[in-house]
């Protein structure tokens, strides 16, 4: 017996039409349908087995002009993830001066991403 | 009294990009901005989202803002920060000179100049200005207040959040909150249809399954001191609230995410025309008021954006007229004008030179499916599956079609059904 195929409609966000994609996944095998072109199925698969998110958050600066400095990840992660990168950034504290694109942590939860500031943070003493 | 070939008041990303195109093509600018630091709006956006047409890259609005500071820096470009402008007024000098006078702790500022770039953005609309009653109690904040609380000064506001207005900052606001640990009861929109972006309604909304409540509005605030929860009621298809429909939601924080509208106060005092749906000045396709010579409107001023990109490139059309206008000097023009038809709610700009290629920002009233915008008088129309009020149409009409239009004075256009 296979296991039971797991329905779900998703809203295509690749462009404004917003196709609702129909989407049966069982086992390794996708069907879709309800999108209208094949970036819409694309992203429905990605969306379906894999979905990614770039994570952004603050991150504590001691020193700092301003208390914490925006960060991101510098590529998509696991959408799971998402939350998890959230509260681990709650936890570290970086120190001033810091510029934009530093990298504050590496390779996060394992992800392959690296967390990096996305604001420029001056040091006052 | 000093003179610059041009002033700009607001260094945002349209301020900013006038006056780097200015710097470009020889003439020197004053960016008076009255925050403690150049850069406006985006310094507070830490999503992505920002540039991708500008700068070809997915960038957070802290990124691609630092991004364009780093070029008014390397280029030179003056600019004052904390100068608060007070007034505008015409020059004693004469025409066409404005005189510009600003506060700043530095002192008082007064500089003259023949040509003004407003780029001043927009506000957001207050609790006050949508119908809620109630206490004037603590825990109401706009969507911008709320991110500059978490995302420059590292402060929650609250723990059980209750958002009214489904507008993109609205809806980015709400997986901030969620991804913080607080938790978003519901959003609360009294159109039929979401406000912002598929795209924020799918990964702010869907993502962090927060409720969004269409055709509701919140009526009345409850609560001693703290807001301790909002009553809704829902409405028909008129928006008229439908009675016994009230709900309380109990919530600890309010964020107001009720849309943006153009800050126009100095312009009004000049007597500017202003258009009633942008809620912006009226203004040709150089972006230069139609009432007042030598006053160029870009950005939130002119008419609420949805992308920064587009801020941008009204900040360099500002920039161009405005280097036309110092090279050539006044020079009589006729206009034609652009009538609304059937289910557009704005346009921008409102009048055409037909000198050259215009770039036409507009919003229709409500979604449609499968639609053309039409421009009967130059038979030109432009196909599209999908309109929707959340997202600006932006179109271009090119020199050549709109030069049999001289003869007439009015361009139509219209949402038609393909």
């Amino acid at each position: 017996m296979s296991i039971d195929a797991v329905e779900r409609r998703l809203t295509c966000i690749v462009c404004p039409i917003g196709c609702i994609v129909t989407v049966r996944v069982s086992g390794d095998r996708l069907e879709a349908s309800g999108y209208l072109c094949s970036r819409g199925l694309d992203y429905a698969r990605q969306e379906a087995l894999d979905p990614r998110r770039i994570a952004i958050t603050v991150v504590k600066v001691r020193y700092g002009d301003i208390p914490v400095v925006s960060v991101k990840t510098d590529r998509p992660i696991p959408r799971r993830f998402v939350r998890e990168v959230a509260k681990l950034a709650a936890y570290i504290e970086a120190e001033a001066p810091i510029e934009l694109g530093q990298i504050l942590l590496e390779d996060i939860l394992g992800t392959g991403a690296n967390l990096v500031a996305t604001r420029p943070v001056r040091r006052i003493e | 009294m000093t003179r610059y070939d041009t002033i700009v008041i607001g260094g945002g990303p349209a301020g900013l990009s006038a006056a780097l195109k200015l710097k470009a093509k020889g003439f020197d600018s004053l960016v008076i901005e009255s925050g403690d630091r150049i850069g406006g709006i985006p310094l507070q956006c830490i999503h992505p989202g920002f540039g991708l047409h500008y700068l070809g890259e997915d960038l957070t609005g802290t990124e691609f803002i630092h991004r364009l500071i780093g070029m008014v820096e390397d280029q030179g470009v003056e600019y004052r920060v904390r100068s608060h402008v007070v007034r505008v007024k015409p020059s004693r000098t004469g025409y066409p000179y404005k005189r510009i006078e600003a506060v700043s702790p530095y002192g008082f500022i007064e500089v003259e100049t023949p040509i003004l770039i407003y780029t001043a953005g927009a506000r957001e609309r207050t609790i006050f200005e949508i119908g809620v009653t109630g206490e004037r109690l603590s825990g109401v904040f706009t969507a911008g207040e709320a991110q500059a609380y978490m995302d420059i000064f590292g402060i929650l506001p609250g723990s059980r959040i209750v958002i009214i207005g489904s507008g993109d900052v609205g809806l980015i606001m709400a997986r901030r909150f969620a991804l913080e640990g607080a938790k978003v009861e519901a959003v609360i929109e009294m159109m039929p249809w979401p406000g912002g972006l598929t795209r924020n309604i799918v990964q702010c909304l869907l993502d962090y399954d927060i409720p969004l409540l269409l055709s509701r509005m919140v009526v009345r605030l409850e609560g001693k001191r703290r807001v301790e929860g909002v009553v809704t009621v829902r409405v028909d298809e008129d928006l008229n609230p439908i009675p016994g429909s009230e709900e309380l939601i109990e919530c600890d924080t309010v964020v107001v995410s009720a849309g943006l509208t153009p800050n126009v106060r100095l312009l009004e005092g000049l007597g500017l025309a202003m258009d009633p749906s942008t809620r912006g000045p009226i203004v040709d396709d150089y972006l230069e008021s139609i009432t007042y010579q030598g006053i160029f409107i870009a950005g939130n001023a002119l008419v609420v954006n949805d992308l920064v990109d587009y801020v941008v490139e009204q900040g360099e059309s500002a920039a161009e007229g405005a280097s036309i206008l110092l090279y050539e000097g006044v020079k009589p023009r006729s206009y034609v004008r652009i009538t609304k038809g059937r289910n557009v709610r704005l346009i921008v700009p409102q009048y055409l030179s037909c000198e050259k290629d215009a770039v036409l920002y507009m919003r229709v009233q409500k979604p449609e499916y499968d639609v053309k915008v039409c421009f009967e008088e130059i038979s030109r129309e432009f196909r599209y599956p999908v309109v929707r009020p959340a997202e600006m149409i932006r179109l271009t009409l090119r020199r050549s079609d709109l030069e049999d239009l001289r003869r007439l004075d009015s361009l139509t256009v219209e949402v038609k059904r393909v």
